[in-house]
């Protein structure tokens, strides 16, 4: 009975506004800041598991892996601080509805299937800023806002074959789509002025596909590997109006899953992708720079020592945009655990990361708190 | 004490829900590097040969429909003279036993506007002239009775003077107004050591010109009482100018008696026309002269909206969202600078709605009541109207 209420409470507490994005002070910089789809536990082993795990979007091979059928929702709490040059900006919060995923076999048949729900990239900010303008011969300073909420979605469909005892092999298809609701305001020093308001709304879409593996190669020793292409995405204004097509990155990744003994496991994904392939979409007057992203994720999950699991995780990334010629860099440090409710038919993921972003000019703290509520009827 | 980790994670997870219904992601930004790529882009621009429809024309007010009249004295540039016919007298009624004695002296009585306080000893003159002025009496028309054989009465004006006039003279030297019931019309000149002008409110304004008649009564138990009765308003005033000069059609005309009006049509660019915000929009007008009104004076240049452009007959409205500084310029005569007139809130009203026509028109104010009367060159000349713009495109600039 207070397993039941515990659900219904932590369903309830962990579902935040619809939202689907995760601010950074990057997130202004390019297409935006990269999000992360994958689960809470993936998350806590710092994203070591990406490439291996069912739940997360990464390697649709791995989508084999689904022993019933499963369903996750995912929330992230960010505490944030940051600086640039001489401003800093601190107490920064928000929550978002980051993740979710739908999976499980295909009955009794070796085929299995993966939905997942997650952000592709974050164009969330508001920021605040003032300057001066010429109107009329007259320099004139204001005060101006501009704030964007909104991302590009990733909603991936996957389907897995278990071709082998040891063998798992995907393909999923990536609808990308989004849009962000964006508004100017513009505040003049000189009162004869009237203030300027101009709020637009861009979408954004397109298509990729990715395959994957997954390979058993001993009972203590997991592999996988993916791909994934993608075609070009179509940015347009409110009115269906296209004013820009962005290439978007190829993405390699592989990962291992390490288990020597049964309450020990390891495991470490490593990704490339080529996002300096998006700068061909960029407005041909910024100085912005894109970059390929390496990232490895290395976690690690103890089981047998306090009745619940246990995980740490580091992870190591690039971020794809900077306005200097520095590329930078991210690292989380993760520590996380899950509780099994309800004779096992639910689990509650809980993932606590400290974050440190660094380069272009910008260094940025935060705390991610994340809950997932996974559900196996 | 054993844990209740189930419990322990629901009280974290509800501590998490607090928070989640708090957001605050607004912070300062550093451009342009941590600036967003879209930007709002302020386009600061003179236009020229953006009027490519002008023409001025002369009668949209008359000088008996102002509220003013204005006289500008005796020897000036613009020269002017008044007219003020009142309506006739009614006949003499002495109560039961009283006898009219004569009739005294009559009393004209108008408001003062405007005066230039700079400018004293200032002389008001009346003359007497025939009823039979209209609305076609000319400056000229009035020279035989601007003698001295028909001049009422010189009155001097209290340099201190703000309210009302109050000017007799001796009803024997306006010889039709007695007993019997007449009809009085006067005309007014203005004499002063330097050029100036007076300002006089006219029955359109409400505060009517009146006369009225001084007599004496011998009453029934023999005392002569002196008394002032029978005031009457003006039914016909106004003021007519030495000069006026012509229209040309290379220039554009503002103002004057009768008033002119100058139309001008606008050719917006699509990219301004269409849902551009206008910030600031001045329309840069060069004259061709210096601006003509009685010394001291001045005048107001408006920019009037049309709701539909059918020509000289297009009917006119007031500025829209109108504020104050937007859709009028003080002038001062004599002046030769550039005149600079704020038209934002007609501009803003243009690329607001696609339907409104691009057209305005430029009137003095008030008109027809002052000798104020401004020429600028038109789109015909080099120094044609030029429109300096300050705007935002519909379309955000990306970095």
């Amino acid at each position: 009975m207070v397993g039941r209420w515990v659900v219904i409470v932590a369903a309830v507490v962990t579902l935040p506004p619809p939202a689907v994005a995760q601010t950074s002070v990057y997130s202004v910089l390019g297409l935006g800041y990269p999000g992360r789809a994958i689960g809470v536990r993936t998350r806590a082993m710092g994203g070591g598991l990406a490439a291996l795990d069912p739940g997360s979007a990464l390697n649709p091979g791995a989508v084999a892996a689904y022993r019933q059928l499963s369903a996750s929702a995912t929330s992230t709490s960010s505490f944030r601080d940051y600086e640039v040059d001489d401003i800093s900006a601190t107490g920064l919060l928000d929550t978002r509805f980051a993740y979710a995923s739908l999976g499980g076999p295909f009955g009794a048949t070796p085929f299995a299937f993966g939905l997942t729900f997650g952000t592709y990239l974050d164009r969330t900010y508001d920021v605040v800023d003032a300057g001066d303008v010429i109107i009329s011969g007259d320099t004139v300073p204001y005060n101006e806002q501009i704030s964007s909420d909104g991302a590009v979605i990733d909603l991936r469909g996957a389907v897995a074959w278990q071709a082998l005892s040891t063998l798992r092999i995907g393909a999923a298809i990536h609808i990308l789509s989004g849009t962000t609701e964006n508004e100017f305001f513009r505040d003049f020093a000189d009162s004869a002025l009237a203030p300027l308001r101009r709020e637009d709304r861009v979408s954004f879409n397109g298509v990729g596909g990715s395959v994957g593996v997954m390979w058993d190669a001993k009972p203590y020793l997991r592999l996988g590997a993916s791909a994934r292409f993608n075609g070009s995405m179509r940015v347009k204004l409110t009115e269906d109006v296209e004013f820009g097509r962005t290439d978007l990155p190829r993405e390699f990744s592989g990962g291992v899953f390490f288990a020597p003994v049964p309450d020990l496991r390891v495991a470490s994904t490593v990704i490339w992708r080529s996002w300096s392939r998006s700068r061909s979409g960029l407005a041909a007057s910024t100085t912005l720079n894109a970059f390929d992203t390496f990232e490895v994720g290395n976690g690690l999950e103890i089981l047998g020592i306090t009745g619940f699991p246990l995980r740490l995780g580091f992870r190591w990334a690039q971020l794809p945009y900077s306005p200097t010629a520095e590329q930078p860099r991210e690292i989380n440090l993760s520590f996380g655990t899950g509780i099994g409710l309800a004779s096992g038919r639910t689990t509650i993921e809980f993932a606590l990361e400290r974050v440190m972003r660094d380069g272009g000019g910008a260094k940025e703290r935060a705390w991610l708190v994340s809950f997932e509520l996974r559900v196996t009827p | 004490m054993r844990m209740n980790w189930p419990r322990v994670i629901t009280l974290v997870a509800l501590g998490f829900g607090v928070l989640a219904c708090r957001e605050n992601i607004t912070a300062p930004a550093q451009c342009p590097d941590f600036c967003p790529p879209e930007r709002i882009t302020v386009v600061d621009t003179i236009l020229s040969g953006i009027v490519t429809g002008d023409s001025s024309f002369r009668g949209y007010a008359v000088a008996e429909d102002a509220p003013v009249f204005q006289l500008v004295s005796e020897g000036s540039v613009v020269e002017t003279r008044g007219i003020t016919r009142f309506r006739p007298f009614a006949e003499f009624s002495v109560s039961g036993g009283d006898t009219l004695v004569s009739v005294d002296s009559i009393r004209v009585t108008v408001d003062v506007l405007r005066r230039d306080t700079m400018v004293q000893d200032l002389e008001v003159v009346l003359y007497r002239i025939p009823a039979t002025v209209d609305s076609a009496t000319t400056y000229a028309d009035l020279d035989p009775y601007f003698q001295d054989s028909t001049r009422l009465t010189t009155f001097a004006v209290d340099d201190s003077l703000t309210g009302s006039l109050e000017i007799d003279f001796p009803a024997s030297l306006y010889p039709g107004i007695g007993p019997d019931s007449t009809q009085a019309t006067i005309g007014w000149a203005l004499r002063a050591p330097a050029e100036t002008f007076l300002d006089l409110t006219t029955g359109e304004s409400g505060q009517f010109p009146l006369i009225a008649r001084h007599i004496t009564v011998l009453s029934a138990i023999g005392d002569t009482v002196s008394t002032l009765i029978g005031g009457e308003f003006a039914d016909f005033d106004t003021f007519v100018a030495r000069s006026g000069a012509p229209l040309a059609d290379s220039l554009l005309v503002v103002g004057g008696v009768p008033s002119a009006r100058t139309i001008l049509r606008f050719n917006l660019p699509a990219r301004i026309r269409d849902s551009s915000d206008i910030l600031k929009a001045t329309l840069v007008l060069i004259p061709s002269s210096p601006a003509a009104a009685a010394s001291g004076d001045g005048g107001t240049l408006r920019a009037l909206a049309v709701t539909r452009d059918v020509g000289q007959k297009s009917p006119r409205g007031e500025v829209i969202n109108f504020v104050p500084g937007s859709g009028a310029v003080a002038v001062l005569g004599g002046a030769t600078d550039t005149v600079f007139l704020d038209v934002t809130n007609i501009m803003a009203t243009w690329t607001a709605d696609s339907i409104l026509p691009t057209t305005l028109f430029l009137s003095a104010a008030p008109e027809a009541g002052r000798m104020f009367e401004l020429r600028f060159f038109s789109s015909r000349t080099v120094d044609a109207p030029l429109l300096s713009l300050s705007y935002v495109p519909p379309f955000l600039e990306r970095r």
